[in-house]
């Protein structure tokens, strides 16, 4: 109900009603000063009998009692409208005391009528700004003022007795008599409690559309730009004002317009089109990348009316994409030069390895051969003419053949070296105490009388290589038998120790033995302890032993003093483990 | 009788060949021996082509005795040629290296070698190999038709099978 018309109903019903009232009291007035003492006890007695007398007196000045009855019918039905209607009614006399007040106001201001009748208005009826907090002149002293219409400001807030405030929506209205005198005020309110929180809700969600930074930009079915944020203005350079009635196409590069075209028509049919990357254009003609959000909007009956688009600006993002890209690419390029280039360096180790082959085939087949004849022919000359060359001639060429000799076992050394180093080697259960026994009988230097070998048994299997192990404990032993004092007889002393989960075995000699700076160079290529002269060696077979063992993920080394024997020990793991 | 065969000797080494002759000499070794300096010539003496096609001044050999290095053909493509003829591949052949190369030793074998010898450095010890050779191959040793009678008869023998 609009509230101008319900004032009206409100107005004629008060004044009606004030019209009968006030004629009563009037009455009752004149009738108490002339004859006080008769009324004084009983007033509603009294009451009856002057309402007797004034429908006397109606009679008398010719008022039909139909129209009386009317009246009263009229008052009946006023009261219960005002009683039944929606919104809150008090009603004053002319001096701002309560006279009437509806179930809503009752509710709303926590008084009932009865305690509230006489009252002044402004105890029932306490109203308060809102942000001040300052109590509001009430309304009915401006109205007696003024004698006009009179509304609230907006957020009073209307205090119950029981202390709980509801914002009110109020107006009041002066009662005016037939002959125009003011007879009170009419107060007509309404809690809106609820209105105003949906316009708090309206306001917030204003608030967080005008404050995000994307654009939100509202648009009719036809493309005409209605609403237009802080963010859209951020993004595209537009001000709401200079936005707003202009065509969305404004944005649209020429080359996209068909899909602006696109998005309206499926907008049209009530199509959400969600994250839609695309490229628009700003005020200053600057391209940028936008991911694009558009729903249809609809009015209260579903029709739909328009369309909410959202714009992010993706550009930041697609420059770190981009720019993602270009590292991914240079990173593939750095791998691929990377592989060129390991893939060089392979193929250059491979012709490396090529040629060190090449070389080492050579040496064992083209250098040998040379030998051989300076050996062979020395030993013919010596088989067939040594009486005919004499005694130092034939000194001489025995030094030949001893030097070819070394030198041919030089170069079977360092074949067997580079054997050990680029054959693969498997790793197998051995029994190392078969292992020596073998060797020593394929020896004879290492067989008595020569040599004393004691193998103190038994020698538990390890893990290794045959070939390799044969290699360094023939060489061990070798050496063994070799680096002995003369006149001496090589004894050695073979036994295995645990250590950790592997297996030491120990070779003890009768030898020379080795200082200190020799033992730390001992396994080094080429290098010889003892001098030529008395020990003959390539200096190449611990070298050998170091390698194979290295291979077989074993250790090695010696424990030794001069003059005392030496104990070669070789650590590879056992063979249960 | 065994005697009569000829040895055909590949070796481009000069002072090898000499050392070879000077050693079946020493074991007393009577068969004829017949030298070729590389692997072609050894291919077309054993094919009999070119100088070699007069079979009655050079025979078909009782044993090949075979270096590996040489020029032109080594011994392993030599082996392999002989893989490829019908009647030749039964040809016994002992391959004289100077090294025990491994890989070259399972080619060898790989490729119908009867024997590998690396060869001895020592006089004593070559002298020593020619009187095995001669005890084994050119004695204990019964050696296929195609070494003994020929090519023709090899090949009628070899339908028999």
């Amino acid at each position: 109900m609009k509230p101008a018309k319900h004032l009206m109903i409100v107005l004629f019903a008060i004044a009606a009603l004030l019209l009968i009232g006030s004629v009563l009291i009037a009455i009752a007035y004149q009738a108490a000063r002339v004859r006080a003492a008769t009324f004084v006890a009983s007033g509603l007695a009294g009451l009856l009998v002057l309402s007797w007398m004034f429908r006397k007196i109606s009679f008398e000045i010719g008022i039909r009692e139909a129209a009386v009855r009317e009246a009263g019918q009229q008052k009946e039905l006023f009261s219960k409208t005002l009683t039944s209607i929606g919104d809150a009614v008090i009603a004053t006399d002319r001096e701002g005391r309560v006279t009437f007040m509806n179930p809503v106001a009752e509710k709303l201001t926590g008084w009932n009528q009865q305690e509230a009748f006489g009252v002044p208005l402004e105890r029932p009826f306490k109203i308060l700004n809102e942000a001040t907090r300052q109590v509001v002149e009430n309304p009915v002293t401006k109205v007696r003022q003024t004698g006009v219409v009179v509304g609230l400001a907006n957020h009073t807030i209307l205090v119950a007795k029981d202390g709980a405030e509801r914002p009110i929506d109020d107006s009041a209205a002066p009662i005016r008599e037939p002959d125009g005198n003011l007879s009170g005020v009419v107060l007509v309110f309404r809690d809106v409690t609820e209105r105003r929180a949906a316009e708090m809700t309206a306001q917030k969600l204003a608030a967080i559309v005008e404050n995000a930074d994307d654009a939100i930009v509202g648009k009719s079915l036809e493309g005409t730009i209605q609403s237009w944020n802080h963010g859209a203005e951020c993004i595209f350079g537009y001000t709401a004002s200079e936005a707003i009635g202009q065509s969305i196409m404004m944005l649209v590069p020429d080359d996209k317009k068909n899909e602006e075209l696109e998005i309206l028509s499926r907008l049209k049919n009530g199509e959400r089109i969600q994250h839609y990357q695309t490229v628009r254009i700003c005020k200053d003609k600057r391209r940028i990348d936008v991911s694009l959000t558009v729903s249809p909007v609809r009015d209260s009956t579903g029709r739909i009316v328009g369309a909410s688009k959202i714009a992010r600006d993706i550009t930041p993002q697609k420059e770190t994409e981009k720019a993602l890209h270009e590292t991914q690419r240079q990173l593939q390029v750095h791998a691929q030069q990377l592989e060129t280039a390991v893939g060089a360096r392979t193929e250059q180790l491979r012709s490396t390895v090529t040629e060190l082959e090449a070389f080492c085939y050579s040496l064992s087949h083209d250098m040998r051969a040379p030998l051989r004849a300076i050996q062979s022919y020395s030993e013919l000359v010596l088989e067939n003419d040594s009486q005919k060359i004499g005694a130092a001639s034939t000194d001489y060429l025995k030094k030949v053949i001893q030097s070819a000799v070394r030198v041919d076992r030089l170069i079977q050394d360092v074949l067997a070296y580079t054997r050990l180093s680029r054959q693969d080697i498997i790793l197998e259960p051995v029994d190392v105490e078969r292992l020596i026994q073998d060797i020593i009988q394929e020896r004879p230097e290492l067989q008595k009388p020569k040599a004393e070998i004691r193998i103190e048994g038994p020698l538990p299997p390890i893990m290794g290589h045959g070939a390799s192990l044969t290699q360094c404990i023939s060489n061990l032993l070798d050496n063994a038998v070799k680096f002995v004092a003369p006149g001496v007889t090589p004894r050695i002393r073979v036994y295995a120790e645990p250590v950790d989960h592997k297996e030491r075995l120990w070779f003890e000699d009768n030898g020379i033995g080795i200082d200190k700076a020799g033992q730390t160079k001992l396994f080094e290529m080429f290098q010889r302890v003892h001098g030529n002269h008395q020990y003959e060696g390539t200096g190449i077979g611990l070298a050998i032993v170091r390698k194979a063992v290295d291979r077989m993920k074993g250790e090695v080394g010696v424990e030794s003093e001069t003059g005392k024997g030496s104990r070669f020990w070789l650590q590879l793991p056992k063979a249960d483990e | 009788m065994k005697h009569e065969y000829c040895l055909l000797v590949a070796e481009d080494d000069a002072n090898d060949v000499f050392f070879l002759q000077h050693a079946f000499k020493e074991a007393n070794v009577q068969n004829p021996l017949q030298i070729v300096h590389d692997g072609q010539e050894t291919i077309d003496y054993l094919a009999g082509v070119g100088k070699f096609s007069d079979r009655s001044k050079f025979p078909l050999p009782y044993l090949l005795i075979l270096d590996l290095k040489m020029p032109r053909k080594t011994g392993l493509e030599v082996l392999q040629w002989l893989q490829d003829q019908p009647e030749l591949r039964c040809l016994p052949v002992v391959v004289l290296s100077s090294s025990a190369h491994r890989l070259d030793i399972e080619r060898a074998y790989e490729l119908g070698a009867n024997a590998f010898v690396v060869k001895p450095s020592a006089v004593g010890r070559r002298t020593d190999l020619a009187k095995l050779i001669k005890g084994f191959w050119l004695d204990f040793n019964e050696a296929p038709a195609v070494t003994t009678e020929g090519l023709e008869e090899a090949r009628k023998l070899r339908k028999e099978f």
